[in-house]
């Protein structure tokens, strides 16, 4: 890890005190001198300029490097510090740290994030990216939080946006962006090997190591997996039990990036991961999931007289097998993707950002001998100005042409095109220099995913069953989400803390409901589900938190409201309104004497409902969840400067826990070791 | 992590960086000001990418000085002539706790940490010294 510099990481958006003194001064000045065009050193190193600047540093607001106190969004950043203290072993759990973000435990390694509200199975609302590269699945539009390439430990931090993105990162970043930052070969020292096990017959292991072959090339290497036993799922149907398997995952990923020329970079990334898991995909239908993904990507990034060009190219491939009660299927997903761009800072107060994106996007269903896609071309501008040192503006706009291809759903062949605008606006204004204000605007896409537009799945009438069509519609319409937000950041340097708030409305027009969530229609043949918008649902809301540390203690505290309204058609099977967690609580602290931490967290939510359904029949029905307090702890001890053993506790307060109409949450103790090197 | 600092540095620095410390003898806050520079850096100071090391030069040496990366200006001398005359002979840029130097022009990068990090860079000095900076770098500070 980087050691040299005198700040360390932050534990929020904000910054907090820092320390004054000519060694602050010098260090400034020398990690400047490292800037200059003489050095001509790299486009961005994210630890280097947060050692520099005393706070996180993030291009996922803007596409431009900014300093995370100011940045036009409501931004949270997650650091490999938190990470560590907080002893969980999976993203969503941590995730859950944020204030806003809703997280449904559907399973051992199963889950569905969302960020203010409308959470729901396979939640596509959200944009999740590893180093910039989207690990979300088109099927869907979804997320496979646990298929993710990626080890705890090769996380410097975790950048989660709330609010529409659309226009810098298109669509599906309609609730929110979240963006996983690793450790970077050319520039960290990170290495780690981390070893786990629990109750579930728990058992995992995850390596990560970065190496310079010189001082032109370095490498990341990781490797992770674990097997498990799932929850108790005793109050699923049989025929739903019957599918059920073991949760297992195998990862591997490797990041090399060399520079080629002084200030001209190249990277080259890929990775395969093998997840098993029992989940309810898309539908509270639980079925077996197989995830067979890999991914490659080659970017390359210049400093030129001109700006700062990037060129990145990747491409993603999914075969996600699922085996439920009702059906076995498999579906295939190949997506590839240019991104070129330009972000140039003229004069001294304008920064502009271009960026020119191609995407082929293709599915297939082998067992129905259907192929769909598309072919999306955008394009988008981002304009930050510098208005005063203490006033900043910053507009984005994007325009999306997406063009189904030629295939045998019907309605697809006349190459249907959709095009639409996106936007961002926000004003920045740093009152004083403890107080900031924020206020944004922006209107953001969700596409319908592949799913919705083009599945063409039949199964067969069996027993009581009639036969069931799952059918895609091309001529859906994006769904369009109008964001307004007001955030306030005010740092409290007597109590070395730091209070956020910040308020919301938000409508979104044409809601999408793909076939798991559409109304149904009877035929002579069976039952039909076809997707189709259904109507609109607006929100209002608001999260305030309060965060800091100091003398070996720390702290944080949050409330977050959301009230929702939904104007659907009744034919949908979409509730939002009844299935947001209106209020959600959260409490944090821990200290730190010598070798040995604490930290504790507790996590209350009021009621929601949730669906579940039954695989014999297909019928759904509504199940309250009652309001919930969860309690966690992790205590550990520093066996030496790079060796750590640590006990976590999720739950503690109860051995299970209804947290979705699904199988209850269990209770999980575990202990990890860890070495860092 | 000397390694990690010059691959950080990148092609063209991969060595040491040397900073001149200008004070005036006659002033006792400026005198004083680098010692105490001395007294943190001493041998060296790893920073990010580069390994800092300074050398205390007295104001009126500076008409002769070489070999160094940057100036480090302290309290009264901010304002002298001298120090953008060697800046611009010497094509470094000159750095300083005192953000008046830079609105001046006289420094091209002002740094203070109090409340929070500022950064500022005057963009007429700059120009002048012949330095340039990256525009990531640009992007993060404040430029006049």
């Amino acid at each position: 890890m980087r050691t040299s510099c005198p700040m360390r990481p932050m534990p929020s958006a904000m910054p907090r005190p820092q320390s004054s003194g000519t060694r602050r001064v010098l260090l400034a000045g020398a990690c400047c001198l490292a800037w200059t065009a003489q050095v001509r050193a790299q486009s961005i190193d994210y630890g280097d300029m947060e050692q520099l600047f005393g706070e996180p540093v993030t291009t996922s607001a803007t596409g431009k490097p900014q300093r995370a106190s100011q940045v036009p969004a409501n931004l949270e950043i997650i650091t490999a510090e938190q990470i560590r203290r907080s002893g969980y072993d999976n993203l969503p759990d941590i995730l859950r740290l944020v204030p806003g973000v809703d997280v449904r435990r559907t399973g051992f390694a199963a889950a569905d994030v969302s960020v203010r509200g409308y959470n729901r199975p396979s939640n596509p609302r959200l944009l999740v990216l590893l180093n910039g590269q989207q690990v979300y699945i088109d099927l869907y539009g979804a997320t496979p939080w646990y298929a993710l390439p990626v080890e705890l430990g090769e996380i410097r931090q975790i950048e989660v946006v709330k609010g529409p993105n659309s226009a810098l990162f298109g669509f599906n970043a309609v609730s929110g962006v979240i963006n996983i930052v690793t450790y970077d070969p050319l520039r960290d020292n990170a290495s780690g090997v981390t070893a786990r096990a629990s109750t579930q017959d728990y058992g995992s292991l995850s390596a990560f190591g970065t190496a310079r072959l010189n001082d032109r090339v370095g490498v990341r290497l990781s490797a992770g997996g674990f097997r498990a036993d799932d929850f108790d799922c005793a109050g699923l149907d049989p025929a739903t039990l019957a599918a059920q398997v073991r949760p297992r995952r195998e990862s591997i990923a490797m990041d090399a990036r060399a520079r080629l020329a002084p200030g001209v970079e190249a990277t080259l990334s890929g990775s395969a991961v093998d997840l098993r898991t029992f989940e309810p995909v898309a539908s509270p239908y639980y079925a077996a999931s197989r995830y067979n993904t890999d991914a490659v990507r080659g970017a390359l990034s210049a400093e030129t007289a001109a700006g700062l060009l990037g060129l990145n190219l990747y491409r993603n491939s999914a075969r996600y097998d699922y085996r439920s009660g009702l059906a076995t299927a498999r579906l295939e997903n190949t997506v590839t993707v240019v991104q070129a761009s330009d972000t140039v800072k003229l004069g001294a107060d304008h920064t502009l950002r271009l960026q020119l994106e191609y995407r082929d996007n293709d599915m297939v269903e082998p067992a129905y001998r259907n192929r769909f896609g598309y072919r999306l071309y955008a394009g988008s501008l981002m304009w930050n100005w510098q208005l005063a040192p203490e006033l900043s503006l910053t507009n984005a706009v994007r325009l999306d042409r997406l063009v189904l291809d030629r295939s045998a759903v019907p309605g697809a062949g006349d190459g249907r095109a959709i095009t639409d605008v996106s936007f961002n606006s926000g004003v920045v204004w740093h009152a004083t220099d403890a107080d900031t204000l924020r206020l944004t605007i922006a209107r953001g896409l969700e596409s319908p995913s592949l799913f919705a537009l083009g599945t063409r799945q039949t199964s067969a009438a069996a027993g009581p069953l009639p036969e069931i069509r799952l059918v895609g519609s091309p001529q859906l319409d994006p769904s369009a989400v109008t964001h307004g937000e007001l955030g306030y950041d005010r740092r409290l340097d007597a109590v070395a803390s730091t209070l956020r708030a910040a308020a919301f409305v938000q409508r979104t027009r044409d809601v999408i409901a793909d076939p798991f969530s559409a109304g149904r229609s009877l035929s002579r043949q069976g039952v039909l589900y076809r997707s189709t918008n259904v109507g609109d649902t607006d929100a209002m809301g608001g999260e305030i938190g309060i965060r800091g540390a100091a003398s070996g203690l720390r702290w944080d505290a949050s409330y977050a409201y959301i009230s929702v309204s939904d104007s659907l058609d009744r034919s949908s099977r979409l509730s939002f309104e009844n299935g947001t967690p209106t209020h959600v609580i959260r409490l944090g602290g821990g200290y730190t004497l010598d070798r040995l931490e604490f930290d504790a967290q507790a996590h209350w939510q009021s009621r929601y409902r949730d669906i579940t359904v039954d695989a014999r029949t297909t019928q759904r029905r509504p199940v309250d969840v009652p309001d919930y307090l969860q309690l966690d702890a992790r205590i550990g001890y520093r066996l030496t400067d790079g060796v750590e053993v640590s006990l976590t506790g999720q739950q503690l307060n109860t051995p299970s826990l209804m947290q979705t109409a699904g199988p209850q949450v269990e209770r999980r103790v575990f202990l990890t070791l860890s070495a860092r090197f | 992590m000397l390694g990690r600092t010059m691959g950080y540095v990148g092609v063209g620095r991969t060595g040491p960086v040397v900073v001149a410390v200008v004070f005036m003898p006659a002033d006792a806050l400026s005198s004083r000001e680098a010692e105490r520079v001395r007294e943190v850096v001493g041998d060296g100071l790893t920073a990010g990418r580069i390994r800092l090391q300074v050398r205390l030069v007295p104001l009126a040496q500076l008409p002769e000085l070489g070999g160094v990366d940057g100036l480090y200006v302290t309290q009264g001398t901010a304002g002298h002539p001298a120090v953008p005359l060697a800046a611009r002979r010497l094509r470094v840029p000159t750095v300083s706790a005192s953000m008046d130097c830079v609105q001046a022009a006289h420094c091209t990068v002002g740094f203070s940490s109090e409340p929070t990090v500022q950064i500022v860079i005057s963009r007429n000095a700059a120009a002048r010294d012949g330095v340039e900076f990256t525009q990531a770098f640009r992007m993060l500070v404040t430029e006049r």
